[in-house]
């Protein structure tokens, strides 16, 4: 098992306003990665450079020990996949042709319909509401999609952005045991999350975050036993 | 006469489908409205003007050159002047007022170039009739009407059923989010700019041949524009049924009533709908949901 995702001491700022501050973190093979912290502590902003949505000032970021492209499409290729915050479902492009974007720079068709399968499986609301608009589904509904919708572009690592936000506690629970079935098939899993009690009771490792910073890093059951954490860092 | 009229107009729609369609796809990716858009028919009528009449060559390779030329003029439109300002973060106004600045430029060159002459292809069959149930039915008309219905046939097939379809209707609906998905988003608006262009130049040798060729023919873009608010804009099946619309009511009404007031009407009817049901026949809004 070796090192899938290396950040090293990253920094990046938007105008004058620094939001990362030497950030460094890994992810191993295999595993699932929390990185937690309140808002504003510069979580989405990794992610984003992360996914070459944004520039970043200086370090570095590794996939599978290769500098990462600057290229969106490149990174997914690659096998680097996001599923964005607030889900960023095609509204008006039905469930089937959701999942079909995720995929869109595969050829292997056999493997393509295979996976739609997959997804059907972990998710059967979506293989229900296959030909309905991405725009009328639920929100949970539509974090399923979301998920699946990575799942189809056959990731090494998948990328989380809050997959938790603004959806009921029972889909809560739902969406991250897809997470871990995920990552039991095989995917490593970086989860992004406000929802830190959730994100620390399924992690191997996590890492979290304040004003740009990593200020604490450990194993999920650690970080859940210490209090002090979770009331210094995560405000529960 | 009815059915004259009506094929007639059923095939002047169509030639403002081939630029309607075009002028929506962009539309929809973009979000702005690609005033330059009847040049590019302009100048792909032009290019088959000089094969055909000045370099002699037989006039199908000829059209085919117009139709390379239009989609090669919208391709330079995206690559050097719209992605540039789609780069820099401007406003949409932006793309719009560029297209303007575009389009006058293409027409003022095309009046120096070949002066405001009106010019035709040497190509003689347009003239010819056939005679359907009591209607002579011009043979041009009829060819139009098979081209444009293959194309677009060819065109709404490519939208809804490839990937590369299914690319551009995921960026005009959130192009962000298909762009860290991994679409080809610059690559993809390119091949659209190419596509309506190439569309442009197969109007804008049909309306030629129609019409005769002239700089400021490019003008028949705005029946474009009429036709995408009449189906929606940013629809491309509303853009087909907006023009074919827009072509019969126009040809029945200077057949009917007069000539000399098609224009006015396209445009009263456009105020109309503008004021009445802005989003068009099949501006159907689905919510995104938070």
């Amino acid at each position: 098992m070796g090192t899938i995702l290396k950040v090293e001491n990253l920094t990046a700022a938007y105008g004058g306003i620094h939001a990362l501050r030497g950030v460094s973190l890994e992810v191993e093979e295999g595993e699932i990665v929390a990185v937690l912290g309140a808002n504003g502590a510069g979580k989405s902003t990794l992610l984003k450079c992360i996914s070459a949505v944004m520039k970043f000032n200086s370090g570095s970021i590794e996939f599978l020990g290769k500098p990462i492209s600057n290229k969106p499409y490149e990174l997914v290729s690659a096998g680097l996949v996001q599923v964005p915050e607030a889900r960023q479902i095609f509204a008006k492009l039905t469930v089937a042709e959701n999942l079909r974007i995720g995929s869109s720079l595969r050829k292997d068709k056999a493997g393509i319909k295979e996976d739609m399968e997959r997804v059907y499986a972990l998710f059967p609301r979506l293989k229900e509401r296959e030909k309905q608009y991405g725009g009328l589904l639920s929100g949970g509904e539509q974090q399923m999609l979301a998920i699946g919708r990575g799942i189809m572009a056959r990731p090494k690592l998948m990328m989380f952005d809050e997959p938790s936000l603004g959806l009921a506690p029972v889909i809560v629970h739902a969406v991250f045991e897809a997470i871990k079935e995920i990552n039991r098939e095989g995917t490593s899993i970086m989860l992004i999350e406000q929802n830190a009690k959730m994100a620390l009771g399924i992690c191997n490792h996590a890492y979290i975050m304040q004003t740009g910073q990593v200020v604490t890093y450990g194993t999920g059951q650690e970080l859940l036993a210490d209090e002090s954490i979770t009331a210094a860092y995560l405000g529960e | 006469m009815f059915l004259q009229q009506f094929v007639t107009g059923i095939s002047v729609g169509g030639i403002y489908a081939l630029l309607a369609t075009g002028y929506s796809l962009i539309y929809s990716l973009l979000d702005f409205s690609n005033w330059a858009h009847g040049e590019f028919a302009m100048v792909g009528a032009y290019v088959a003007i000089v094969f055909s009449t000045m370099l002699n060559v037989p006039f199908v390779p000829a059209a085919l050159a117009g139709i390379i030329g239009g989609a090669a003029i919208s391709f330079l439109c995206e690559r050097f002047a719209y992605r540039r300002i789609r780069k820099n973060g401007s406003p949409n106004m932006f793309l719009m007022i560029a297209a303007m600045g575009l389009s006058t430029v293409f027409q003022q060159a095309a009046n120096l170039i070949f002066s405001g002459q009106y010019r035709s292809y040497p190509f003689k069959l347009p003239i010819s009739t056939v005679h359907v149930a009591n209607a002579y039915i011009g043979v041009l008309d009829l060819l139009s009407l098979v081209i444009t219905a293959v194309i677009l046939i060819g065109l709404v097939y490519m939208i809804n059923k490839t990937q590369f379809g299914l690319n551009v209707r995921a960026i005009a609906c959130n192009a962000p989010a298909a762009k860290v998905l991994g679409v080809k988003v610059d690559k993809s608006i390119a091949s659209v700019f190419l596509l309506a262009g190439g569309l442009a130049g197969v109007a804008g040798i049909l309306y030629g041949m129609k019409y005769n060729v002239f700089p400021t023919m490019g003008n028949v873009g705005l029946k474009a524009f009429i036709s995408s608010v009449i189906g929606g804009l940013g629809s491309v099946p509303g853009a087909i049924v907006g023009a074919l619309l827009l072509g019969v009511l126009e040809t029945l009404v200077s057949g009917y009533i007069s000539s000399s007031l098609r224009d006015f009407f396209s445009f009263a009817l456009l105020i109309v709908l503008l004021l009445v049901k802005p989003s068009g026949l099949f501006g159907v809004e689905v919510q995104d949901k938070a």
